[in-house]
């Protein structure tokens, strides 16, 4: 029988409250003083986050000319916002980066998927716009309601992938036997943690980016890179099969004659330089 | 690789050296498959004689094009179940095509 979204969120009431240093951060960002110092001062709280922030700010897909040692220096060279989607996106990886005990699907290879997503959905939207780091983290984040629902409701989840594997698209999986999809699930998540507007849009209508309020060009960025993601193969979403990407959006950021296969090239090589940052590289890969 | 003079340059031969201009500058790249058009261009400009691959080395070249055309193919085998449910949209085949491409010239 399918729970009413109140009572799933009920039954997800042991789901991980919000990490103290990304509330403290949300709040000194959204203060229009806020400096390189004021970042630095909540992050380096967090000597674990500080390591693995610094080690995705200097991997290659960054390409800093020198070495960043500091949070602050970081700040400096990339600029507040992308220092701080990247500690959003490495400090959740922290909370849901391992599996439940009776996980469904592989949550390393999730993880890449998402990175891959990320990666995807950031190139695309840079052939038309400037600034894709939101992007960046919705891409990081579009596939959240996958892990809550396969940590917080084994059993339902597992039911979804049965039906999965015997051929039914993911989504239509879903919908018939929880009744909602893993974005509206990701939701949830969004609005309980006080994400950004953007990236609780990201996570919501990333399988229907027609239906977003807010932030389409984003939506549509994380629409496309999440097929594309899926194409490459980097990483796997538990979804066996490229959908079909709306052809509006397509038309968003591709016209007839693009270098579609440079682009492709570019994710790839792309995704390979930073998942070794992100400590996503599995452990038998060809270097 | 052998140098050649520039008057016995013949079409379809391929440069084993980047060519450079006088202010260093690269005007043709190594790997450049000459037409004719380029070997007047580089008559025009002066040059004497030019780096090109030999026959052997040329048809060692030949192989690899084929050899990525092969691993197309191989990828577009592995992509083709995965598109099953989107590949009659145009759009769609455009991207697992390149998508082929992009993972073959990794591969």
């Amino acid at each position: 029988m399918q729970k009413s979204l109140q009572a799933m969120i009920d039954s997800m009431s042991d789901l991980p409250s919000m990490p103290d240093i990304l509330e403290e951060l949300f709040r000194v960002t959204s203060t229009p003083s806020c400096s390189s110092k004021d970042v630095a001062r909540v992050l380096e709280k967090d000597q674990g986050l500080t390591a693995k922030l610094l080690r995705v700010a200097n991997s290659p897909f960054y390409g800093l000319s020198r070495k960043v040692d500091t949070v602050e220096r970081a700040c400096t060279v990339l600029g507040l916002n992308t220092v701080k989607n990247m500690a959003l996106s490495v400090s959740i990886m922290d909370v849901f980066g391992s599996a439940g005990v009776r996980s469904s699907i592989d949550v390393a290879e999730m993880w890449r998927h998402n990175l891959g997503c990320a990666v995807s959905a950031k190139a695309v939207f840079e052939t038309r716009f400037k600034g894709g780091d939101d992007v960046f983290v919705g891409g990081i984040l579009h596939d959240i309601g996958k892990i809550i629902l396969d940590t917080y409701m084994q059993d339902e989840y597992f039911e979804v992938m049965k039906l999965h594997d015997s051929g039914v698209p993911l989504l239509d999986s879903e919908i018939r036997v929880l009744g909602r999809t893993h974005a509206a699930v990701g939701r949830i998540l969004a609005r309980r943690w006080r994400f950004p507007e953007k990236v609780e849009a990201m996570i919501a209508f990333h399988h229907r980016p027609k239906e977003t309020k807010v932030a389409m060009d984003h939506v549509a960025a994380v629409h496309v890179g999440n097929e594309i993601a899926k194409a490459l193969m980097l990483g796997k979403s538990n979804e066996i099969y490229v959908m079909p990407i709306d052809k509006t959006c397509w038309d968003m950021f591709f016209k007839n004659g693009d270098n579609i296969e440079g682009l492709l090239f570019k994710i790839q090589e792309e995704f390979y330089q930073i998942e070794d940052a992100f400590g996503l590289r599995p452990k038998n890969a060809e270097v | 690789m052998k140098e050649q003079d520039v008057s016995s340059l013949l079409p379809g031969m391929r440069l084993a050296d980047d060519i450079k201009g006088a202010s260093g500058t690269i005007i043709l790249k190594k790997g450049t498959v000459l037409n004719r058009g380029i070997i007047s261009g580089l008559v025009h400009r002066g040059v004497r004689s030019v780096m090109v691959e030999t026959e052997d080395e040329s048809s060692a070249q030949d192989m690899d094009t084929n050899e990525l055309k092969d691993k197309i193919l191989e990828q577009l085998e592995i992509l083709r179940p995965i598109f099953s449910r989107s590949s009659d949209l145009e759009w769609m085949k455009i991207l697992m095509e390149a998508a082929a491409t992009a993972r073959a010239r990794r591969s």
